[in-house]
């Protein structure tokens, strides 16, 4: 199950190991079935409402004090907080193209699940209000990783359908915790005060600070979201408000595209480090380590944007007839 | 194009049942879990036309709900138990083996709540760490970090109990029939 010999041998302890069911277990699970669909199922939720789409140009106003303050702040940024305003600033004047599908690219080096990193492996997600495709190659990595093997088979990668459209849900949500639906990103008010608090309401306790709640929502979004630019300007500048940021400096992410590196450390998780591009207010790379400076956790954006297509999905590895949602 | 609600799900429920049930027995006891098990679909069918397409981690989130909510209502303690003496891997000499469950057994006591249900997502429910995070309701961030970490304490406490893999069990300090006669191999 994996390579890890204290999970190994973890697993090997496993109280109730997946079995298939007896005999009587079937016979339980029938009756439960039969009873539980004997009642009318609820009626779905409303469909969510048509994404609008934001202004192709960014605001005259806002682009000028950009170029103003890119300026002052463009030569030699001292602080944190003067690289995240300065993309901020820069993230608002970004064209904005056009497209059915909101489309992410990201490449992930996972080393907290094992001791041998998993990865790279890509990840690929094409999203409109209706429709969430995915392309990850998450799983075959993970089964060449238990294997010992550092590639594995492309013939175990699918583009998989989650969209709920069928079902009348909306598709998975948009951000970290909580999540939204393409309507409320929408809403998400662009006054940085306001949401930094927007960010935290309804959010189901993590167990975490306050700070990092917030930290780890607004980088969620900026990672892998159609926030319009006004709202990744926000979306900084709320980075740019949290305590204890701290300035890097000069790198290069793992693409080897210029970059320069902030970072935030939480007492109880460890330490993030993001790696941008001032000059468009590009997210490029996040990097999340433990307290010992472990790299856990690598993402890097390797493109983000909006397309017209979108790939068709492709049958489930287990043929037809499968549930798409069980691995197999 | 749409199926028929219920086909869909019966077919769901077919396939994750067997799933779900185990992921319940891990954590309850075992005459109840059945109980709860059903509880956990019908929560399913009343919301199925919301439930996301991936639906197995909602399923263990619901399920994991569940089982909190029938302990504290019964005052039933959380079981993430380990079943003594089915280690794989371990050397087939009886003594070793049951010292080295027991030691397995220790160390998985004193870790919390969190950690063993971190490690159990992992090593028993199979879960990724993304879908993991969706079980907790957390970033996949931070169940990296916090498999990570448990991982590692599990490790540290194992290595503080356990003697080295080629000293004599029964020379091992605090467990053998010489404390203290050691071969120079002790942490």
């Amino acid at each position: 199950m994996t390579e890890d010999p204290t999970l190994r041998r973890l697993a090997g302890a496993n109280p109730a190991p997946t079995a298939p069911l007896s005999t009587a277990e079937t016979a339980r699970a029938e009756a439960v079935l039969e009873r539980i669909t004997a009642r009318p199922e609820t009626a779905p939720s409303p469909a969510t409402s048509r994404w609008r789409w934001w202004p192709r140009a960014a605001a005259a106003g806002t682009a000028l004090a950009a170029v103003i303050a890119a300026g002052v702040l463009g030569t030699a940024p001292a602080s944190a907080e003067a690289v995240l305003l300065e993309a901020a600033d820069n993230a608002a004047t970004q064209p904005v193209g056009d497209g059915e599908y909101w489309y992410v690219h990201e490449q992930v080096v996972d080393s907290g699940m094992r001791p041998d990193e998993i990865g790279p492996y890509d990840r690929e997600v094409w999203r409109s209000p209706d429709t969430f495709l995915i392309k990850s190659e998450e799983s075959a990595a993970l089964a060449a990783a238990e294997h010992g093997e550092s590639t594995f088979d492309p013939s175990l990668v699918r583009v998989r359908d989650l969209s709920d459209a069928a079902q009348g849900g909306g598709t998975p949500g948009i951000g970290g915790n909580p999540q939204y639906t393409w309507d409320e990103l929408g809403d998400l008010p662009t006054d940085p005060s306001a949401l930094a608090e927007e960010l935290t309401l309804g959010l189901p306790a993590s167990g975490h600070s306050h700070d990092w709640d917030v930290w780890s929502q607004a980088v969620s979004l900026l990672q892998g979201s159609p926030a319009r630019p006004e709202l990744r300007r926000a979306l900084w500048q709320v980075l740019a408000g949290l305590p204890g940021v701290e300035l890097v400096g000069r790198t290069s992410d793992s693409a080897g595209r210029d970059a320069t590196a902030i970072r935030a450390d939480f007492a109880d998780l460890g330490r993030e480090e993001l790696l941008l591009d001032p000059a468009s207010g590009t997210l490029l790379e996040t990097r999340l380590s433990d307290g010992e400076g472990t790299v856990l956790l690598s993402t890097t954006v390797l493109d983000q944007g909006p397309r017209d297509t979108a790939p068709a999905a492709e049958p489930p590895l287990c043929g037809p007839g499968s549930v798409p949602a069980k691995s197999c | 194009m749409t199926a028929p609600p219920d086909i869909v799900f019966s077919e769901v429920f077919r396939a994750l049942y067997p799933d779900v049930l185990r992921f319940v027995q891990r954590r309850t006891d075992p005459d109840v879990a059945e109980d709860l098990v059903a509880e956990v679909f019908a929560i399913a069918w009343s919301r199925w036309a919301d439930v996301p397409r991936e639906v197995c981690p909602w399923l263990f989130g619901v399920a994991r709900n569940v089982v909190a909510e029938d302990r504290r209502s019964h005052g039933r303690r959380n079981r993430l138990a380990l079943r003594i003496g089915a280690e794989r891997d371990l050397p087939q000499d009886a003594i070793a083996l049951a010292t080295a469950a027991v030691d397995l057994h220790v160390a998985w006591s004193r870790l919390s709540e969190a950690d063993r249900e971190a490690l159990a997502l992992v090593a028993w429910d199979g879960l990724t760490g993304r879908e993991a995070a969706q079980v907790l309701g957390c970033t996949r961030a931070a169940f990296s970090v916090r498999l990570s970490r448990a991982r590692r304490r599990l490790k540290r406490l194992l290595a503080d109990i356990e003697p080295e893999p080629h000293a004599d069990p029964a020379v091992w300090p605090g467990r053998g029939a010489n404390p203290g006669v050691v071969e120079g191999t002790q942490p």
